[in-house]
């Protein structure tokens, strides 16, 4: 552990503390021991605003037919979809990304949520933006904690001789909630890196002339003259370039664009947020019979050439090993399309994450598609969008996971998606899929790649690190497929998968990781919604419930003075929410506590009001 | 960066009554101009006034604000909470806890006396009095209330009855000495003051010791004139007492004071205790109180900027009109707030918001001075003086006898208030207003409340109308439509209008859901922090 993180860690010591031990002669000195090596890294959040339907990004290539189904108007066909690997494709505009991934440069992570998806894109924003939980009203951004473990004051003494530049950046006009911090948010907004002076919504319009535009110019002015980190920014801005010609001409290839300038004008700020806006697809997402046309497909097209011409920018300009990437969305959308051509706010869905140091390749299983789903149903999360923060603070950030843990309210599990500069480079096998059942785990794998192998190990590990062979399957020289099942693996556990590959030159090559875990074991905490709307209505209201397992549950309604006025029990089904009908037509007006017990005992209230 | 400033347009500088179309522009700009950062309602009533009915009411007698009372303090025996201690004398045992407790009651009371919802001018030009006679109030509370309740009762009234009172006023005396300038030493603090800065202001210096409008002689004759004014009862912890001023007759010098050409060489005849009052009659004999007041005026509701066309087309009729209403300044006020220039485009907003106005412009809107209890209501009110404090405005304070630099230091004067370390504080004013937690007093959090603010609209589910509603309270002038869609995206970032109306009226199904509540208000507040960031609402 370097100085530094034991700093970090250490939540007694502050610096004036150590300051003023006696080393405050010589701060240069003293600061210099604890800068990490590393700090020069930089990570790129890219928020797609309104919900991106992951369906249609991440397509399973075993579910196109279903996925017709139950969304036959939107629905890809499979000459729409772009290969990835042999289970997974992207969205055919996505040829950008696509080109990374096969360099190893983009992974995809599936399915990614909490439980009791909240489906107000505030709400849900809020969530995750704030790294909390779904019951949770957590102020602060998760990047914010993050940032004030080392900066705990800001803004007081900000910007500073150590920190002269924006400890984060966000990109447009409204500042990232990810980066809100206890006092302030840690981010400053910059819609125009070469124009920071005058940074008020709209920028510096044209003013009239008289007095009153007098005035105003002059309020302008002097708010410029404040803006304290104006002039680091537009020096970096006008220090740096760039160099890759294939940026497109839209808002989020602008935003990259200024990112990559920044970073090459020498600017040390290690976190930059940026937006893509119009994801809230209710309607016409794609036009007409070509489902290539659209707004969905003119989004995903410039979400993933932005992104190319990004990486293809850093590269040009020799920082790409300094940079990674991480997209997210506040949700994905239903399973069943509507009637306008459009899909509706739904659950989770994937994200990806692309830089020189991800581990490539599709984690995760593509959602099963049941082509009987109601309308109301979303995609049941299969990782937790915290798991990906921690996983790439403690990659990227070196983080160490005992502090990842106390930045997450819930626990946390370790996902390797952002090690990858540690892999080792020569991946030509994709990882198993890992498909749990309810004692075993089978693993499936394909190799086209010739000259065959002599033969595959396949390794396991529990923690996403430290991995064990488990066993050798040798090669078949008529098939293509392998397949082991995995006996030895108990309930509630995640399991990571890889495999290595044992080439004819007797070099070896080493697959991505997957995870699996047996159905039915457990997968997050029990989360329980509130009653919508509330004020119950006899129709409609609701209330959601995540169990972690396929569950029973009893349930009462207790009114005002504690008699219980309703009660039942109800089945969950497990890893996903549960749309609980309230029904409360009979009861007289007044407030009424809603209850549900489990199995084993937990309870959970909420407050139900009738007028 | 900026736009170059070209000439300014000639700005039609008619006395004249404006004539021109009433709309909600120029019935806010007359309101902001007229009263503390006005509200959305208050707007709508000027609108359906008309010009003449909207100075009509403002000029209209309204009653007086409730008595300050106590509200943090309960060591009085003969007053408790919300019992009013200006007819009390300050308690023996803890006379500096109570004389405290006072001050810190008045500065809460008067703050948000200011920000009355009574469509009056008459708090604008309470606060104009106190600026313009300056007097630093760090003593008893109840004097200070004395010269406010003045201020009140006069303030668009004879001007020069004003000055009278005033120059025998207990803080008055205290503040500039006249209470020690006697017939043998004689003080001409206040002898000075009342001509260079309450009257007929200092002009340019001509010649040795005179200042055109009138010489040294003349200080030195009226600060004789002035003797034998004393005051009593400040601070007193005797029943029945209070701040008062008296006047002894061996502290007067009755000798006849001799003036200077300035004022025709006239020489002022004993009158004991009235003589004040001849004085002050004799220096308003001199037309130029008339400008020296007009110009004042003009500068606190108009600009800062007085050019030959303004002197002659605006100052002079001013003049007239107080002359005529032998210094009444209700005629020459209604005068000016009703006449085309006041409503030329270029005026409207081009004068740069005091820290009062900044702070109520910010509480006011967001209801923040009613909180439900005296105590509370106190409380936020001094968290609101605190603010202007902040940001460079004490009131009850002010920094010299000249009042606020903002008001009288040319060639900046409005601007004044502005520097990179007020800005700050305005900007820190502005934080706490968006903050979660808002204030904290009595061991709990105090936040601004902007979904009430938005709940006053008339569509603020509608994200362009309450973009458009707000704006139209925090802003002089129609905004930019780049500036109205940034404002819209930091409401809605990446998202269609229809999400801000289904979400507020999801909010509005479930108001129970606290988290929904919290995740409205923070993109409310995000937008409303960008009304705030620009330029144009430091603009009035």
């Amino acid at each position: 552990m370097n100085r530094r993180n034991f700093l970090r860690t250490s939540g007694a010591l502050s610096l004036p503390a150590l300051l003023s031990t006696g080393v405050a002669a010589d701060p240069a000195g003293f600061f210099s021991q604890f800068i990490n090596p590393d700090s020069d890294k930089v990570l790129v959040l890219i928020r797609l605003s309104g919900g991106n339907d992951g369906l249609n990004t991440l397509i399973g290539l075993d579910q196109l037919d279903k996925l017709s189904q139950v969304r036959g108007n939107i629905a890809l066909s499979a000459s729409d979809v772009i290969g990835l690997n042999d289970t997974t494709g992207l969205h055919g505009s996505m040829t950008g990304m696509k080109s990374l991934y096969d360099e190893g440069l983009l992974g995809a992570v599936q399915a990614v949520g909490y439980p009791n998806q909240n489906r107000s894109h505030f709400r849900s924003t809020d969530i995750w933006t704030s790294g909390s939980a779904s019951d949770e009203t957590e102020t602060k951004g998760w990047l914010g904690r993050y940032l004030e473990l080392e900066h705990a004051e800001f803004p007081a003494g900000y910007p500073n001789e150590e920190f002269p530049y924006p400890l984060a950046m966000t990109m447009g006009n409204v500042v990232s909630s990810t980066c809100q911090g206890s006092l302030s948010n840690l981010s400053v907004v910059v819609n125009n890196p070469f124009n920071f002076l005058y940074i008020a919504p709209g920028g510096n319009t044209s003013l009239p002339n008289g007095n009153y535009g007098t005035e105003v110019s002059y309020v302008r002015e002097l708010i410029g003259q404040s803006n304290q980190y104006g002039a680091v920014v537009q020096e970096a801005a006008n220090a740096g370039n760039t160099l890759a010609v294939n940026y497109t001409e839209g808002k989020l290839s602008d935003q990259l664009r200024n990112i990559a300038t920044l970073i090459a004008g020498g600017l040390q700020t290690k976190i930059y947020v940026a937006t893509l806006g119009g994801f809230d697809t209710h309607s016409e997402q794609v036009t007409g019979n070509n489902r290539l046309l659209g707004d969905h497909a003119n989004l995903l097209t410039e979400l993933s050439d932005s992104i190319k011409a990004f990486m293809d920018d850093l590269k040009l300009l020799g920082v790409d090993r300094r940079v990674m990437g991480l997209t997210f969305s506040e949700f994905g959308r239903r399973i069943r399309s509507n009637e306008s051509s459009g899909s509706d706010h739904g659950d989770a869905g994937p994200l990806f994450l692309f830089g020189n140091c991800v581990q490539g390749g599709v984690m995760g299983q593509s959602p099963e598609i049941d082509t009987a789903v109601d309308q109301n149903t979303g995609v049941p999360f299969q990782y937790d969008f915290r798991d990906v923060y921690g996983s790439v603070l403690i990659d990227w950030f070196e983080v160490p996971e005992a502090t990842v843990q106390t930045l997450f309210s819930s626990g946390f599990t370790y996902l390797p998606i952002a090690n990858g500069c540690s892999r080792p480079l020569n991946i030509i096998v994709d990882a198993p899929a890992a498909l749990g059942d309810e004692y075993f785990i089978d693993l499936d794998w394909q190799d086209h790649v010739l000259p065959r192998p002599q033969g595959f190990r396949l390794e396991r590990s529990e923690d996403g690190r430290n991995f064990q062979i488990i066993t050798r399957v040798p090669a078949k020289n008529s098939v293509t497929g392998y397949t082991f099942r995995d006996e030895k693996v108990r309930k509630n556990k995640l399991y990571y998968y890889r495999l290595q590959r044992e080439n004819t030159d007797r070099t070896i090559s080493t697959s991505g990781v997957q995870t699996g875990r047996l159905r039915g074991s457990s997968r997050g905490d029990w989360a329980v919604g509130l009653p919508r709307p509330n004020p119950v209505r006899d129709d409609g209201s609701y209330i959601k419930v995540y169990a972690p397992t396929d569950a029973t549950a009893a349930w009462s309604v207790t009114d005002i003075s504690g008699r219980k006025v309703r009660n039942g029990s109800i089945s969950l089904l497990g890893g996903q929410d549960n749309r609980i009908p309230l029904r409360p037509a009979g009861l007289p007006n007044g407030t009424y506590v809603w209850q549900l017990i489990t199995e084993n005992g937990q309870r959970f209230s909420r407050k139900m009001l009738r007028q | 960066m900026l736009i170059s400033t070209l000439p300014a347009p000639a700005v039609v500088t008619s006395i004249a009554p404006y004539t021109g179309p009433w709309t909600r522009l120029q019935a806010g700009h007359l309101l902001r101009r007229a009263t503390f950062a006005p509200l959305k309602a208050e707007i709508d009533q000027a609108l359906s006034l008309g010009l003449d009915g909207a100075i009509n009411k403002l000029f209209a007698n309204v009653a007086l604000p409730d008595l300050p009372v106590y509200y943090d303090y309960e060591d009085n025996p003969d007053a408790g909470i919300g019992n009013t201690w200006v007819d009390l004398p300050v308690s023996e045992t803890n006379s500096n806890d109570d004389a405290s407790a006072r001050r810190r009651s008045l500065d809460g009371w008067w703050m948000a006396s200011l920000a009355t919802d009574q469509l009056t001018i008459r708090e604008k030009m309470c606060f104009f009095w106190h600026n313009h006679f300056g007097i630093d109030g760090p003593g008893d509370a109840r004097a200070i209330y004395q010269f406010i309740t003045k201020y009140r009762a006069f303030a668009t009234g004879d001007f020069r009855e004003l000055v009278k009172q005033m120059a025998v006023n207990p803080s008055m005396l205290v503040f500039l000495n006249g209470n020690s300038n006697t017939r043998v030493n004689p003080n001409e603090n206040f002898a000075r003051e009342i001509l260079e800065l309450f009257t007929i202001g200092k002009g340019q210096q001509i010649g040795d010791g005179d200042y055109t409008n009138y010489t040294e002689q003349d200080v030195t004759e009226l600060a004789r004139a002035f003797t034998g004014w004393r005051v009593r009862g400040l601070n007193t912890q005797v029943a029945g007492l209070g701040p008062e001023s008296y006047y002894t007759t061996n502290r007067h010098d009755t000798t006849e004071k001799q003036l200077s050409h300035r004022f025709n060489n006239a020489i002022i005849e004993n009158n004991g205790e009235n003589e004040y009052q001849d004085v002050v009659d004799l220096i308003f004999q001199q037309d130029e109180v008339s400008r020296f007041i007009c110009r004042k005026l003009y500068r606190y509701f108009v600009y800062y900027k007085i050019n030959d066309a303004v002197e002659s087309d605006i100052i002079e009729p001013m003049a007239q009109a107080l002359r005529g209403a032998d210094y009444v300044i209700a005629p020459a006020l209604k005068l000016l707030l009703r006449s085309e220039h006041f409503y030329e485009a270029s005026v409207i907003g081009d004068i740069i918001k005091s820290p009062i106005d900044v702070a109520h412009s910010i509480y006011r809107p967001t209801d923040y001075l009613n909180q439900g209890s005296v105590r509370d209501d106190y409380q936020a009110a001094r968290r609101a003086y605190l603010a202007a404090r902040d940001m460079g405005l004490e009131l009850r304070r002010p920094p010299s006898v000249s009042g606020w630099s903002a008001y009288y230091q040319g060639p900046g004067f409005h601007r004044l208030w502005l520097n990179t370390a007020t800005l700050q504080t305005r900007t820190d004013v502005q934080n706490r207003a968006l903050s979660r937690n808002g204030w904290y007093w009595d061991g709990a959090r105090h936040p601004f409340d902007w979904l009430t603010t938005i709940s006053r609209y008339d569509n603020p589910g509608d994200p362009n109308d309450l973009i458009a509603e707000m704006a139209d309270e925090f802003v002089p002038q129609a905004l930019k439509p780049t500036q109205l869609s940034a404002l819209k995206e930091l409401l809605l970032p990446g998202l269609q209008d229809f999400v801000w109306t289904s979400e507020y009226a999801d909010l509005g199904a479930n108001p129970n859901d606290e988290a929904l509540r919290v995740s409205v208000e923070i993109r409310l507040k995000h937008m409303v922090e960008g009304m705030l960031q620009l330029a144009e609402f430091h603009v009035h």
